[in-house]
């Protein structure tokens, strides 16, 4: 039964496997420069956003997100930050040390102003849509 | 009531005569190795009143100021200290910073003087003030003379910090005692 007909079959049988294979690849996306595997025809899902806190600035100082998107704060200044919404009150980091970071996920549209506990001299806003 | 004015008032009075005053540049304006010194002990008497309160303060919001006093101050003075061996700025001991030395020793012996509660009022009655004349004195004095574009920057960035701790020392004073706020306003 081992003969060269059955093995012929055998590689004929890969190389379909194969073909199909890679015609499912094709039709569900494409292929990534690093070789990993991208969706591509479905939607992109929620964002993360970042906002960095530096020379006591929130930046950028207004950032507009959709619902169910995530916020990533970054404290890269040289003292503690909050992001701290005041109107209206939603969120509250409490106190991010230096090189500190916090996320918060968007639950609900509308416009958050936002300040620093500490220094409420830096303020900021997300518009969630 | 009373007493909450009487310590404001104590705290103004104490302030009132810093040495700060921009007369006192009016012969001669400061050197940026004036600048330094003087920026150096504006820091470290405000460590120094925070270190106070966290060791005689029981009130939440006070221990909370005056550990990002001390935190805050004290990151201002590292970096300082840095800019000054970067600058190879040796800093000179002047007038406004020996005045400045001088004033704390008064204050020091007052916040010593008191417990509880009015501890809290007369320490936060004199960060707000403090913050005044010290951002007062920063955009008045010290940056129109900084020579240095580094050191005119740095003070830049310390007068934003600064002015965000004295907004954020009037919101504490506002919850721990707002009769000050009010008499503030009334004098204002």
């Amino acid at each position: 039964m081992n003969g060269p007909q059955s093995s012929m079959r055998s590689v004929a049988s890969t190389l379909v496997a194969t073909a199909v294979l890679l015609l499912v690849s094709c039709s569900l996306g494409t292929q990534d420069p690093a070789g990993g595997f991208v969706l591509a025809a479905v939607p992109k899902g929620p964002q993360t956003h970042t906002v960095v806190i530096r020379e006591l600035k929130f930046q950028p100082a207004m950032l507009t997100l959709k619902v169910g998107d995530t916020v990533e704060w970054k404290n890269d200044d040289i003292v503690p930050h909050t992001a701290t919404s005041t109107k209206p009150k939603k969120f509250d980091s409490g106190i991010l040390p230096v090189g500190g970071s916090w996320k918060y996920v968007a639950t609900k549209s509308g416009t958050y102003f936002y300040d620093c506990t500490l220094h409420p001299n830096m303020k900021a806003k997300l518009i969630v849509r | 009531m009373k007493i909450s004015s009487g310590l404001v008032l104590s705290a103004v009075g104490l302030l009132g005569s810093l040495g700060f005053a921009s007369e006192t540049f009016a012969q001669q304006p400061p050197s940026d190795a004036n600048i330094g010194a003087i920026v150096l002990a504006a820091n470290q008497i405000d460590i120094d009143y925070g270190k106070l309160a966290l060791t005689e303060s029981k009130n939440k919001e006070v221990l909370a100021f005056a550990q990002q006093m001390v935190t805050d101050h004290g990151a201002v003075q590292k970096s300082v200290i840095e800019l000054a061996g970067k600058l190879q700025l040796t800093p000179v001991e002047n007038d406004t910073s020996n005045s400045l030395k001088a004033k704390s020793v008064d204050v020091t012996a007052k916040l010593k003087s008191l417990h509880g509660k009015e501890f809290d009022k007369f320490y936060i009655a004199n960060e707000v003030a403090y913050h005044k004349q010290v951002t007062d004195a920063i955009a008045g004095v010290l940056i129109p003379n900084a020579q240095n574009a580094e050191l005119k920057a740095a003070l830049q960035g310390a007068q934003t910090l600064f002015l965000g701790h004295l907004e954020h020392a009037r919101n504490v004073q506002a919850t721990i005692d707002p009769s000050a706020v009010r008499d503030a306003k009334k004098t204002k």
